[in-house]
């Protein structure tokens, strides 16, 4: 599991790569809890090179959306694919955050 | 057809130890990385459950036996923590809002929408979970 950050104009676009399970949970989500409670309040999730996410991984990610709109933030995801997008739509996740298809689709409604 | 099984210490490590079990299982039978996936997803989240909520982190065993042929790849989990059926389990559905959503939940959904059949049985002091890929 591998994390990048990379800053676009407001936004801090988080790049997640690997696998987002059981065993990678702990120190990913220390990382974006650390994201979270960091300067930027636009997070946004790129899983275009996540390759598995299971439910250990979803919490990761609900705990950071979480904090961040504690915050008066939002966190957003894109590029999922396979596996991964499949686990999103099935666990119902993506009612609870919003999952765009690009990058570039995700920025136009960080700014509407 | 193929059948293997292995038995495990329900502990840490139970989860990393039947994915990389599955794993070469599947590798071996040269399955799909889609169907290899599913399978890895589905056994996570039962042996997740199984040390955390059947054995409640205590010491325990659990067996998990694989049958293959060309029609669909079976996965059978047995272990003797607390009796637990995963099918009529409330799942809470996404669809509230962010702030109110508790981070649990998504394990028993995830198992009963990427698996074809999801069974329990309780057969005597074994729980008992058979879950089932088509191909």
């Amino acid at each position: 599991m591998k994390i990048e950050t990379r800053s676009v104009y407001d936004v801090l676009v988080v790049d997640m790569s690997g696998r987002l399970d059981s065993m990678s949970s702990g120190d990913a989500g220390d990382r974006i809890v650390e994201i979270a409670r960091g300067e930027h309040k636009r997070v946004l999730l790129n899983l275009e090179k996540l390759d598995y996410v299971s439910s250990a991984g979803l919490r990761v990610i609900l705990r950071g959306a979480k904090l961040l709109q504690g915050n008066r933030g939002e966190l957003k995801i894109c590029n999922a694919n396979g596996l991964v997008r499949n686990v999103l739509e099935t666990s119902g996740f993506n009612s609870l955050i919003k999952v765009y298809d690009t990058e570039k689709e995700a920025f136009s409604a960080f700014v509407a | 057809m193929a059948r293997a099984r292995t038995r495990l210490a329900a502990d840490e490590r139970a989860v990393a130890r039947a994915i990389g079990w599955v794993e070469r299982f599947c590798n071996h039978h040269q399955l799909s990385r889609a169907v290899t996936d599913v399978v890895c997803l589905s056994l996570e989240e039962a042996v997740s459950n199984i040390v955390e909520h059947g054995y409640e982190r205590q010491p325990g065993r659990l067996s998990i036996e694989l049958h293959y042929d060309r029609r669909a790849l079976s996965v059978v989990i047995e272990d003797g923590g607390k009796p637990f059926d995963p099918t009529q389990a409330v799942t809470p559905h996404a669809d509230g809002t962010l702030a109110s959503h508790r981070e649990g939940g998504f394990g028993l959904l995830l198992i009963k929408g990427v698996m074809d059949d999801v069974t329990y049985q309780r057969a005597g002091t074994i729980n008992r979970l058979t879950l089932v890929k088509h191909l």
